[in-house]
């Protein structure tokens, strides 16, 4: 029983300290990556020698030592929890992540998660709908900031549409899959071809929604740094506003994470299929970080749709062709018409 | 409108251009580490010209003087060392300058024209006023090493 505690606890720090040093690089990548994409050369000065890798390490720290502004009117509890659920439920969405392949030690399996549950994917779809409310309680806690309002309406108006969409297209993997535990998942396309053969529309849907829950540029609509001034950020200072980035690059991990598992066959490769266990885990990072670098990539080219466009590519697009997919999907399945 | 709205190809062209661009070169110049090469007769600091025998070509006129924007030369006459009445002092005071080049063309004699030195900031505001004899020089001494 100790042993169990000892390595969640062991687990659970290393993750956590994982994913700090993963955001913190991912400040620095993002910039130098937009840089490269806009022809210039991003941050480079702080370690010249290591093109400004230190970077993200002096931004923490003129962060930390940043007057931390309130304003005067603002509901000071929600104000000050607002930046919390913004960080805290990506990161409890990240504890369900597979790592890597579990490694076989003797006959039971060691996973590369915090937690493995067999419902994994409704425990991290939970968690990263849960965080919507950092936004919306940050954009509502503002003193009446109008651009904070205004955010906060559009993160509710687009969490209601993706979240649903984005549901039915996970649901399809998981009715061929006969199982909710991401780690079944990725060992029925270990036997068969990649999901993303068989239901391209949800790889496509997802692929959409994905955007939309991390809000990255094509639906960075709460974020509109144009319009709303960087929306529910704006009365936020200090550490404060940093949390919110934090918890936007572990989402999307999160969801790179999620896209591999379902849709691209998680740790499983082209031409290789199990052994040895060291190639599974590139396998699945050459992936995860290729989504990861998708969404840097789409920031840099995309402009921004205005949030009735998305609504209406949620609501009145992508469900009923999701709706259509299930179906034709279920009826695959009823009549057994055999996977490859 | 199947190539636009079922296969996505105008999304997956700007994610071609964007991607040529990430690994293409960058246009940036590392400014204070490289400095542009730029031409001798760029519109910057000002510059006394002298005739071959050393003498200041100004015949204190004061068209320049009349014709500056934001009159920021100052000139003066009165007896020179050598006995003769002509110009004694001459001040541009840079932090007013427009640098519109109009003081060099109105100039009958050709005796003011323009440099390429461009890194002007000082540390302290009298530094801005150049007098006659730091405007004389063809190249400040303290600004040449700088210039490449």
């Amino acid at each position: 029983m100790l042993i169990y505690v000892l390595t969640g606890a062991i687990k659970l720090l290393v993750v956590f300290v994982l994913l700090l040093i993963y955001a913190l690089f991912m400040l620095w990548f993002e910039r130098k990556a937009l840089g490269f994409i806009q022809i210039r050369i991003g941050p480079k000065l702080v370690s010249s020698g290591l093109e400004g890798l230190l970077q993200p390490i002096a931004d923490m720290l003129k962060t930390l030592w940043k007057e931390d502004i309130v304003p005067h009117r603002a509901d000071k509890l929600v104000f000050w929890l607002a930046p919390v659920i913004g960080a805290m439920f990506p990161f409890a969405a990240a504890l369900a992540m597979p790592f890597g392949p579990p490694l076989k030690i003797g006959g039971s399996y060691f996973y590369l998660s915090v937690v493995h549950v067999n419902v994994g994917i409704l425990y991290i779809l939970a968690a990263l709908g849960l965080t919507s409310y950092g936004v919306l309680s940050a954009g509502l806690a503002s003193g009446g900031n109008k651009y904070s309002l205004i955010s906060a309406q559009r993160e509710v108006a687009q969490m209601v549409s993706y979240e649903v969409v984005m549901a039915l297209a996970l649901l399809n993997p998981i009715l061929m899959a006969q199982s909710l535990d991401l780690y079944d998942i990725v060992a029925m396309q270990s036997h068969h071809l990649w999901f993303v053969f068989y239901q391209p529309v949800a790889f496509v849907v997802f692929l959409i929604c994905m955007f939309a829950t991390a809000a990255i540029v094509p639906f960075d609509l709460p974020e509109a740094e144009q319009e709303l001034v960087a929306g529910f950020n704006t009365e936020y200072s200090a550490m404060k506003m940093g949390m919110f980035p934090f918890g936007q690059f572990v989402t999307i991990l999160v969801m790179s994470s999620l896209m591999v598992i379902f849709f691209l066959g998680g740790w499983t490769g082209p031409i290789w299929n199990g052994h040895p266990w060291i190639l599974g885990f590139i396998w699945y990072w050459i992936k995860v970080f290729f989504f990861v670098f998708l969404f840097i990539w789409s920031w840099g080219t995309f402009p921004r749709y205005r949030y009735d466009q998305l609504m209406n590519i949620c609501w009145k697009i992508l469900l009923p062709i999701s709706v259509l997919n299930i179906l034709w999907t279920g009826f695959a399945l009823i009549i057994h018409i055999p996977m490859i | 409108m199947i190539k636009e709205h079922i296969l996505f190809a105008d999304l997956f062209k700007g994610l071609s251009i964007t991607i040529k661009k990430f690994f293409g070169p960058s246009v940036t110049l590392h400014y204070p580490i490289q400095r542009r090469e730029l031409p001798e007769r760029m519109r910057f600091l000002h510059k006394l010209d002298l005739t071959p025998e050393g003498k200041i070509k100004c015949i204190a006129c004061g068209i320049c003087e009349r014709i500056c924007p934001p009159k920021c030369i100052k000139m003066t006459r009165g007896t020179r060392e050598d006995g003769k009445k002509g110009l004694t002092g001459y001040e541009i005071d840079i932090g007013r300058c427009i640098f519109c080049g109009l003081c060099v063309e109105v100039c009958p004699e050709e005796a003011i024209s323009m440099t390429n030195i461009y890194e002007l900031a000082t540390y302290n505001k009298a530094d801005t006023v150049y007098t006659m004899d730091r405007l004389v020089r063809d190249v400040p001494e303290e600004k040449k090493a700088e210039v490449r």
